[in-house]
């Protein structure tokens, strides 16, 4: 039977529902603010909806929207090599490349598409993909499009990343190595100092997907190549404007003038209808913000300092660096769930991740805040951690 | 359905015989050190040979599977590709393709 393979996820949604707990597409019903709704019945803090800078509501991104809406239209209808290519779309490329320094940039209906798009095409058969093994599903996704040898290195690892640059020897010319800036289900930051330095020595082409870490890391907001120091070791700079920026999309940046060339070669770009034109407007103004105003990324970090201190404080293990991505991990899967409900219950809305989406075989309670959180918003967060403790719902441990 | 080529459980230390032929190594030599390697791993004792399953007969995990993997790539200082997984069932197809994937 065709449907027999999806029997395991048909039981444990069933499951779910005799639960009463709708943890996965739980559906918000209403914003009350840009960090307040109502999400499946419940009136929550939403504290996991990766609006690190909070200009998913911004009112100058949303008039752009509605102007660019009035004057173009609700859709492109086409594809950005036929009929889909409006000025705004190259002024977004033009304005991408401006930001980063480069002279070539590519943007994508949606961030999934950037990231496999590029993956899928830079690399083809006979060429080598090193990928770091917790990489992002559309990642996976793209090198199995590929065609080329496929080979991981250990998370984060720059010495098992070396080993295998060695043991590819001549090969390491047509070889792609392919990381993230930070980790989005742990919030862990790549340690990408090392990793260019292994590159350096052993050659290869970096790409680097920044989707958690535009607008979160770097003097400039560029992410974390620009936190580390090593943007001219990054051949290929990917990321998207579904975070930080507030709308959809993604893009990739670089300092080869070949990318124009590996435009006409992407399927994913090709074959799609391109970004709407009110998605590329609130995207172009909230690039402005996240340029014009630092004081964004500020905010967001006093927020995650606050979050990540208090939860280690009261011994829960959160991820291994202080990041806007704070994840509380759990190893029994009921458990979770129902901490989750009881979360929902005291008002916060955190994302309930279980495996495959979570790099171990733990389940986690994952917060992302947010530039547009105030502190009490962030002290409520904590303090409904602090109850699961309370009640017995989890137990305090010492932060490793 | 057992094939005359069989091997019990053997302990890691047992298994450091094939490594000065690091990169070049043949099918019986992959063969022979996953026999040693799957040793840990094989928690029923069940009896190894080329046609030795590593999932339907071994219950390898997936995380088990990429331990394994690890283990052989360590071992003959070799990376082996993501893309082979998919056609290899039993010991004896994984180190036939090792094996090709030296020409």
């Amino acid at each position: 039977m065709l449907f027999d393979k999806f029997q395991t996820m048909a039981d444990f949604q069933a499951e779910l529902a005799e639960k009463e707990v709708k943890p996965f597409g739980a559906v918000t019903e209403k914003f009350l603010s840009p960090t307040q709704g109502i999400v499946g019945g419940y009136e929550v803090i939403l504290a996991g909806t990766n609006n690190y800078l909070g200009l998913a509501y911004e009112p100058s991104c949303i008039e752009a929207a509605r102007k660019a809406a009035e004057q173009w239209g609700t859709g492109t209808t086409g594809s950005r090599l036929a009929n889909g290519s409006f000025i705004g779309h190259q002024l977004l490329e033009q304005e991408l490349a401006d930001f980063y320094g480069v002279s070539h940039a590519i943007t994508f209906t949606t961030g999934y598409s950037a990231t496999m798009g590029m993956c899928a095409t830079l690399a083809g058969p006979g060429d080598v993909i090193l990928l770091d093994a917790d990489s992002h599903a559309s990642i996976y996704a793209g090198v199995k499009l590929s065609g080329a040898d496929i080979i991981r290195f250990k998370h984060s690892n720059p010495d098992d990343l070396a080993k295998r640059l060695r043991r590819l020897g001549d090969r390491t010319s047509n070889t792609l190595i392919v990381v993230e800036g930070i980790y989005s289900m742990l919030g862990d930051v790549a340690p990408l100092k090392e990793i260019a330095a292994v590159k350096r020595e052993y050659g290869g082409y970096l790409f680097v997907d920044e989707a958690h870490s535009l607008g979160v890391l770097g003097a400039t907001g560029r992410g974390a190549a620009e936190a580390a120091g090593v943007e001219e070791d990054v051949d290929f700079l990917a990321g998207t404007f579904s975070k930080s920026l507030g709308s959809t999309g993604g893009y990739c940046v670089s300092q080869h003038a070949d990318l124009d060339i590996i435009r006409y070669c992407i399927h994913a770009y090709i074959f799609t209808a391109s970004a709407s034109p009110s998605v590329v407007a609130s995207t172009r103004q909230a690039l402005k913000l996240l340029r014009e105003q630092p004081e964004l990324r500020v905010k967001l970090w006093l927020n995650a300092n606050q979050l990540y201190a208090a939860l280690k404080e009261m011994g829960l293990p959160p991820g291994p660096d202080i990041s806007p991505v704070v994840a509380v991990e759990l190893e029994d899967r009921d458990q979770a769930i129902r901490c989750w409900n009881a979360l929902m219950e005291a008002g916060v809305y955190v994302n309930l991740v279980i495996p495959p989406a979570s790099p171990s075989t733990n389940f986690l309670l994952r917060c992302s805040v947010s530039a547009a959180h105030t502190s009490e918003q962030i002290d409520t967060i904590i303090s409904a951690f602090a109850k699961l403790i309370k009640n017995g719902q989890i137990s305090s441990r010492q932060a490793s | 359905m057992q094939d005359s080529k069989s091997f019990g459980q053997q302990p890691l230390h047992s298994i450091n015989h094939c490594t000065e032929t690091m990169h070049m190594a043949d099918y019986d030599q992959y063969l022979d050190f996953m026999y040693g390697a799957l040793g840990a791993l094989n928690k029923e004792g069940v009896e190894l040979s080329e046609t030795t399953d590593l999932v339907a007969d071994i219950g390898l995990s997936s995380l088990e599977v990429m331990e394994f993997i690890e283990m052989i790539e360590d071992e003959f200082d070799i990376s082996i590709p993501l893309n082979i997984l998919p056609d290899i069932n039993t010991v004896g197809q994984l180190a036939q393709k090792l094996q090709d994937l030296n020409d």
